[in-house]
């Protein structure tokens, strides 16, 4: 009898433990999701990739169809941009926008709760089109009229469509969560000139996404319609452009490219300082060349287009609007250097992680200089070389900024470290594996190989590098695979890591790790940029917390998820049957209603 | 060792160390313009020559930053690792004079860059030379078309896949598309230029003395399932051999009377080939019913298919194991191609190849 009961009590349990994650607002735990989601389409798109170098490891590969070839290569972009770098950046701007700013929650903790499951719901809908007749295969920036229902028959492209939509629809809602929270809750005494420079970049971000996620959701909403209700926006025999949608969609895209690797620039400028254990040098540099690199980055669209017969007068102003984004760049490169120099630096994993990125992302800047040059882009274009600028920013970059976060912030979310053998083990071979992957690809592009090819021939001397590449992305795999063994290791060990492993100077390591449901118990004074370094310089000590502390938190709601649903009926409803939209309109305008009535005390 | 020599070792060390490496991709990069198809550092057009000069100025000033940033990073991190009994110098915050330096000098390089950039793109985009030779290509799903003109304007011929031109003379090309977006490259000839469907774009290039021969191209820009399959060839040939082609593939196809031909006519008529590709016999010569009227083409002109090297855009030789591989099922050639499979017995498939092997 007894076992019996405790059974049920355990089920129950069980069953309000997930009740309790499906109703949470509170921003880590929203965090933990993302993460964990984006982790996990992170590993999926990590697998398409392997197929494809897969394929292309010999000349003639038949490892994959074309078709299923072409699904993969966009499937893989559209995954890593939209369902893994960008959630994983989400992740860390939930887990650290509070614990950094000083703060309880973000501003609007349900809004924070919807854009994780319309994120969750729009990512399913985008993945699921592999098991409903087919993946978009027309790329990830999908130019028309090949996307035109008359070239793109299945309705992979719609997916594309309504997939973007909700996921950008998620990001927008988060952008601007997060741009109020940072501008309006800082602690008392953090003047915008002494925020982290990782919130800074958060900041920009948002602000990037808030105004460029409508032009591409614009340019979304007409190729569905161009699709599927016989409009003309960019089909050409009736009088549409199908140059109109590279225009709309750059003008999204490239902003989108800073989108991902900002949240990485502001991580290394929170690691190299600390494992420097010295102040970032320049920071007023660093911080106006990040908001320098937003604005610029609205008016270099065109570089993407140069081979379309822009004309000559905008290739030309496209080609110094292009050259002039390299100079704040260069600009954080020298102070990120700079911030080293006279340090006293202590080689983490995270610290491996953090200057491997400025070496990978320099030279991903160096061939962005490069095909800035249109004399030079006519031959780079859609070659592999344009490949090794992607990937040398976006994988030197942004992910390995990424993983420098993971195990530099890990103690602070989880109590635990994550084990430092194993973590320079797949440091080393993740560094080693990425170059041997892309630095050859360098040397195919200059000998021809255009990119987006399933299958090339023998003779055109492409076989050997191809090869190594290959083999580095398999090593590349492994040290994933490592990754993934020290965190589980990890997971196994008791939380005993002190609030403040790296005697780093931000607010979120002035509370217990992990941190309490409430984030601090008292909000630490703030000085300077490096306030708990300051406070420790000036004497300052933040006083115990108070006997009785009561915080007050806002409660859980589990309107955020109905009114997701109600948004993924919708979109699922525009690729199946307009009746779904209708009961998704209905169980969304129920979400609406009760999270207006609910008590958020 | 005193500190001073043990930075100065550490720095030299680091300095050699990316400098071999450097070297290593120095090789690489050179060794990609040996002998490949498609390199893109074997300029041998005024064109591609003006854009080579740039790249190779970019290639320098690239490789230098290459190693400054490198070697830096690696110097910093040796020379700044952790040591019992050094602390760090928590002092230093920022300093305005170096923010203003390493403004100036991205600025400078970038300044180097973008001058002669803007003289080379200035050349290249301008108009045409006075009485270049008129061609427009044609980007099909996944094929190219290369439609010829006289000096007025009118067409002369239509031809697939191989493009010839007489060396030393200015070409105009005009590229259009059928269907989807298209790129045209050859990257000896001419960067790369989009064929945009509802859209004139043109490229022009003049080759220089010495490089007839044949040259590479490839459509790179994604256009569907077989965009890895769409590849051409540009002969660039002496004006006598130029012109030698060219009356050949103005004079209308080839007529021959022999059997096995006839019969290929006649199951080329049958299985309907000629609602999409056109041969052009001379009315004197052919039955009525082979004299279609010319239409817009579905697939290439195959007038003087034995004319040509290759068949399905460059993918394979043309010879008999080929053609015949090709006609037993196109689609398994090419994925997604529009030509069919034509369900074709290997009897028709012979009389087929005997009469196409006869149109020179
Ligand atoms: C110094 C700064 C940079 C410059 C001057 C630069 C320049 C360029 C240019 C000219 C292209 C077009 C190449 C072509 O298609 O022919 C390009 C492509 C691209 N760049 Fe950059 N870039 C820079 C930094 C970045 C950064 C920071 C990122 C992202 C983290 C990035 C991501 C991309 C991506 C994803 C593409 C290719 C998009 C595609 O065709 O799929 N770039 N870049
Ligand atoms: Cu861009």
């Amino acid at each position: 009898m007894a076992t019996a009961t405790d059974g049920v009590g355990a089920v129950q349990a069980e069953q309000s433990k997930v009740w309790e994650w499906l109703t949470t607002v509170d921003h880590k735990k929203i965090g933990t999701m993302y993460g964990l989601t984006g982790f996990t389409y992170f590993l999926i798109s990590g697998l398409t990739a392997l197929a494809i170098r897969t394929q292309l490891a010999v000349p003639n590969g038949n490892v994959l169809s074309a078709e299923l070839y072409n699904q993969f290569f966009t499937m893989h972009a559209l995954m890593m941009i939209f369902m893994a770098i960008m959630p994983m950046g989400a992740s860390f701007f939930n887990f650290f926008i509070p614990l950094q700013i000083g703060a309880r929650d973000v501003a609007f903790p349900r809004l924070n709760a919807l854009s994780y499951w319309v994120f969750l719901s729009g990512s399913l809908i985008l993945f699921s089109s592999f098991f409903l007749g087919g993946a978009p295969d027309a790329g990830w920036f999908a130019y028309a009229p090949l996307t035109d229902s008359e070239y793109s028959v299945g309705s992979g492209l719609d997916f594309y469509c309504v997939g973007l939509i909700i996921l950008g629809l998620s990001s927008l809602m988060a952008s601007l969560n997060f741009a109020v929270t940072i501008l309006n809750m800082r602690a008392p005494g953090m003047t915008m000139m002494r925020l982290p420079v990782y919130m800074w970049m958060t900041l920009i971000v948002s602000f990037l996404l808030i105004l460029s996620l409508p032009i591409v959701t614009v340019a979304l909403a007409l190729l569905y319609f161009d699709r599927n209700f016989a409009t003309n926006f960019f089909t050409p025999e009736t009088g549409g452009d199908p140059i109109l949608w590279q225009h709309l969609f750059w003008l999204f895209g490239h902003p989108e490219v800073y989108v991902l690797i900002l949240p990485s620039m502001g991580i290394v400028s929170e690691v190299i300082p600390v494992f420097s254990r010295k102040p970032l040098f320049g920071y007023s540099a660093i911080v106006f060349a990040g908001a320098a690199i937003g604005v610029l980055g609205f008016g270099v669209w065109a570089h993407h287009m140069f081979t379309t017969g822009l004309g000559t007068v905008p290739t030309l102003v496209f080609t110094a609007t292009t050259m002039g984004i390299g100079v704040p760049t260069g600009v954080k490169i020298f102070n990120w250097l700079s911030t080293m120099y006279g340090g006293s630096i202590r080689f983490t994993t995270s610290m491996y992680f953090a200057v491997s990125f400025i070496a990978m992302f320099t030279i991903g800047g160096i061939s962005g200089v490069m095909h800035a040059s249109p004399a030079v882009d006519s031959q780079h274009q859609d070659t592999y070389f344009v490949v090794a600028h992607i990937h040398y920013v976006l994988f030197g970059g942004a992910i390995m900024g990424i993983f420098s976060g993971i195990f530099y912030w890990w103690p602070k979310l989880t109590g635990r470290f994550l084990s430092e053998t194993m973590g320079k083990w797949s440091f080393w071979m993740m560094f080693t594996g990425m170059n041997l992957t892309f630095f050859p690809m360098h040397f195919l592009g200059v000998s021809g190989m255009p990119r987006r090819i399933y299958t090339y021939d023998e003779g055109f001397g492409w076989d050997d590098w191809n090869m190594v590449a290959t083999m580095g992305s398999y090593l590349l795999g492994v040290s994933i695979l490592i990754f993934l063994v020290n965190v589980f290791r990890t997971m196994r060990q008791p939380a005993t890591a002190p609030d403040n492993p790296w005697d780093a100077p931000t607010l979120e390591w002035a509370t217990s790790s992990p941190p309490p449901e409430h984030d601090f118990d008292v909000i630490p004074e703030v000085h300077s940029s490096v306030p708990l370094w300051t406070n420790r310089e000036m004497g300052i000590v933040t006083p115990e917390a108070p006997e009785g502390l009561h915080i007050h938190l806002p409660p859980p709601s589990y309107m955020p998820l109905i009114l997701a649903i109600g948004v993924g009926l919708i979109a699922v409803g525009l690729l199946a049957h307009l009746a779904l939209v209708g009961i998704g309109v209905a169980i969304a305008t129920y979400g609406v209603w009760g999270w207006s009535i609910e008590p958020t005390d | 060792m005193t500190a001073r020599s043990r930075q100065i070792v550490i720095a030299v060390a680091s300095v050699v160390a990316v400098a071999f490496v450097s070297w290593l991709i120095f090789i690489a990069f050179d060794g990609a313009a040996v002998d490949k198809r498609l390199s893109t550092l074997n300029p041998l057009s005024d064109q591609t020559q003006l854009y080579h000069d740039v790249y190779v100025l970019v290639w320098w000033l690239s490789g230098i930053v290459f190693i400054v940033i490198m070697a830096a990073t690696l110097i910093l991190s040796v020379l700044y690792r952790e040591r019992p009994g050094v602390e760090s110098r928590r002092e230093i915050h920022g300093n305005t004079r170096l923010e203003i330096l390493w403004t100036i000098i991205p600025i400078v390089i970038v300044l180097i860059i973008v001058v002669p950039t803007f003289g080379a793109v200035l050349s290249v985009e301008r108009d045409a030379e006075e009485g270049a030779l008129e061609v427009t290509a044609t980007g099909h799903q996944w094929w190219f078309e290369f439609t010829y003109h006289d000096s007025d304007g009118n067409e002369l011929f239509r031809t697939a896949n191989e493009m010839h031109v007489p060396v030393e003379q200015a070409v105009n090309v005009s590229l259009v598309s059928d269907d989807v977006i298209h790129a045209f490259w050859v990257p000896a000839l001419f960067g790369k230029k989009d064929m945009v469907p509802g859209h004139n774009n043109r490229l022009w290039f003049k080759s220089k003395p010495g490089t007839e021969g044949m040259h590479y191209g490839q459509c790179v820009e994604y256009c569907g399932d077989s965009h890895a399959n769409m590849r051409f060839r540009v002969f660039v040939e002496s004006r006598a051999d130029y012109d030698a082609w060219v009356t050949n593939q103005i004079a209308t196809a080839k007529w021959s009377d022999d059997e096995l031909v006839d019969a290929g006519r006649e199951v080329f008529m049958a299985k309907a080939c000629n609602s999409c590709h056109q041969i052009e016999y001379s009315k004197s010569d052919a039955p009525d019913w082979l004299v279609p009227p010319r239409v817009a083409a579905i697939g290439p002109n195959l007038s003087h298919l034995a004319s040509r090297t290759t068949i399905a855009s460059g993918l394979l030789d043309r010879d008999e194991s080929n053609l015949r591989a090709w006609l037993k099922n196109p689609p398994g050639i090419k994925p997604g191609s529009r030509m069919p499979n034509l369900e074709l017995t290997d009897d028709e498939i012979t009389k087929l190849i005997a009469m196409l092997d006869s149109l020179e």
